[in-house]
């Protein structure tokens, strides 16, 4: 369940027949270092989708999500997330309905995880007793619980990424944004960890070993020179017999466009 | 207001885990006591003059490094995706900014006001007749106001460049600007440096406190000019 959306509107017909979208990228671009890696991009992306974003060059995707989180500027375009346009300072608003999961952990390891769940659920001004609730909930489910109130340093970076992955699951955000997350986790625990409950949030992984996604993902867009040149089913992939590797992905675009051609 | 606390909470408990609380508080500190042993034949013509010109080379030295440390600060939580964590969360790029000259700020005024207890009572034990805190304490507060612009300064251009090259030009900025107080009249001093300046020139100082407010003024203004230059290349700036 959402923490902003009644849930009222989400069982009226008319958002079953519409199908909304929660991510849309309309015509943006970014130029990075001289190099065009966002180009007149766009995508829709709709509400419970869980989308693997891969680029050439790799950078493009990353840069995709940092967009989409509001941390890189676009030169062209416009971006909507969960029906808001840009990060607002709001309780209800971005802090809530919007996570980002980026390949830093970006929290201080002097901090213990309680310490650091405690901010992001007084950033996002719940109340108290609210963040204490939550901030069980989420130790549980990701694995930090023993680890509650030691400093971070103690853990390394698997836990600091646990930690940056529980804060960011603290609001039960509506779009969950994961940048090449938990990198330092082992694979079978990532696999788990990433595997995000929540029929109706959006999640969007930006990755550069696609086959490592298997199993977290139901979509894949793939950007080239900062276009988009495939947004399919992963289902599709797997029709064909192809792997979700960049070898099978290069593989279902030459498929692809023979197809077409 | 809530948030900006829980920052500038966060921002003074990494200056102290970090050890950079200490040439923030310490240097002042230490610097103000050491008047006491400046030998007599260096101490100037008046007690006060004397303890105010060396009690300004430590405030100089203190500002070049907070100046330094500022940009060491913003460049490296930029790095390190600290402010990235916080812009995720809607938090306003300018309050991790503001919180950030707000810790180096709190910690600044308290490190040279109770160096200047130092100095003042080292100055108190020269003199012959009991003499008037209110210059000295005002050029002290004007001074304090010049570290802040410093510590914007600083912060600005950790807006922009990578940890080691903001340092060194927070440094390199900062460093001759500072030495303008010691090297020119009291009269051509730029404004913002007057806290400085005034300290230096303690003794052949006319007017010290109106002297003191407005240099003190000048020196927040610019500290206010420099910090809305970095909030906005920190909104610009990617994270």
């Amino acid at each position: 369940m959402t923490s902003s959306t009644p849930d009222a509107l989400w069982a009226s017909q008319s958002v079953r027949t519409l199908k909304p979208a929660a991510v849309v990228c309309e015509g943006i671009t970014r130029r990075w270092r001289g190099q065009r890696l966002l180009d007149d991009l766009t995508l829709v992306v709709g509400v419970g989708a869980r989308l693997l974003v891969v680029s050439r060059p790799e950078q493009s995707a990353s840069m995709l999500l940092r967009v989409l989180a509001g941390l890189s500027r676009i030169q062209r375009g416009t971006v909507r997330l969960a029906g808001v346009a840009r990060p607002d300072s709001s309780a209800a608003g971005w802090a809530r309905r919007v996570g980002y999961v980026g390949p830093e952990a970006g929290i201080y390891w002097w901090m213990t995880p309680r310490e650091v769940l405690d901010l992001a659920g007084r950033i996002a001004e719940y109340e108290p007793k609210e963040i204490k609730r939550r901030i069980e909930k989420v130790a549980e489910a990701y694995g930090i619980g023993v680890h509650l109130d030691q400093p971070i340093r103690r853990g390394g970076e698997p836990l600091a990424q646990r930690v940056a992955l529980a804060s960011a699951m603290l609001t039960d955000p509506e779009v969950l944004l994961l940048d090449e997350p938990l990198r330092a986790v082992d694979a079978a625990e990532r696999a788990r960890l990433l595997t995000i409950p929540g029929r109706r949030r959006t999640v969007v992984l930006a990755s550069r070993y696609p086959a490592s996604e298997a199993g977290i993902v139901k979509q894949l867009a793939f950007l080239s020179d900062g276009r988009l040149r495939i947004h399919t089913p992963i289902a599709e992939l797997d029709l064909q017999g192809l792997a979700l590797s960049q070898r099978g992905i290069d593989a279902f675009i030459e498929l692809a466009a023979a197809e077409a051609g | 207001m809530r948030r900006l606390r829980t920052l500038t909470r966060m921002a003074l408990h990494e200056l102290w885990i970090s050890f950079r609380l200490i040439p923030l508080v310490g240097i002042p500190l230490v610097g103000g006591m050491l008047v006491t042993a400046i030998p007599p034949e260096f101490s100037g013509e008046t007690a006060v003059g004397g303890a105010g010109f060396w009690y300004a080379v430590t405030a100089a030295v203190t500002t070049c490094i907070a100046s330094g440390l500022a940009a060491l600060t913003m460049a490296h939580e930029r790095r390190r995706g600290t402010v990235a964590w916080m812009a995720a969360r809607a938090v306003p790029r300018a309050s991790v900014l503001f919180s950030w000259f707000l810790g180096f700020a709190l910690l600044l005024t308290l490190g040279l006001a109770l160096g200047s207890v130092g100095a003042w009572l080292a100055a108190i034990a020269r003199a012959e007749t009991p003499p008037d805190p209110i210059p000295f304490s005002a050029a002290v507060a004007a001074t304090a106001a010049t570290a802040m612009a410093a510590v914007a300064a600083g912060l600005l251009i950790g807006t922009t460049f990578r940890t080691v090259p903001a340092t060194l030009l927070a440094l390199a900025v900062s460093g001759p600007l500072v030495a303008l107080a010691f090297l020119l009249p009291l009269s051509v001093i730029p404004m913002p440096l007057g806290g400085l300046g005034l300290l230096t020139h303690l003794e052949s100082a006319a007017r010290p406190v109106a002297g003191s407010l407005q240099s003190a003024g000048a020196a927040l203004v610019a500290a206010a000019v420099l910090l809305i230059l970095a909030a906005a290349g920190l909104e610009r700036s990617d994270l």
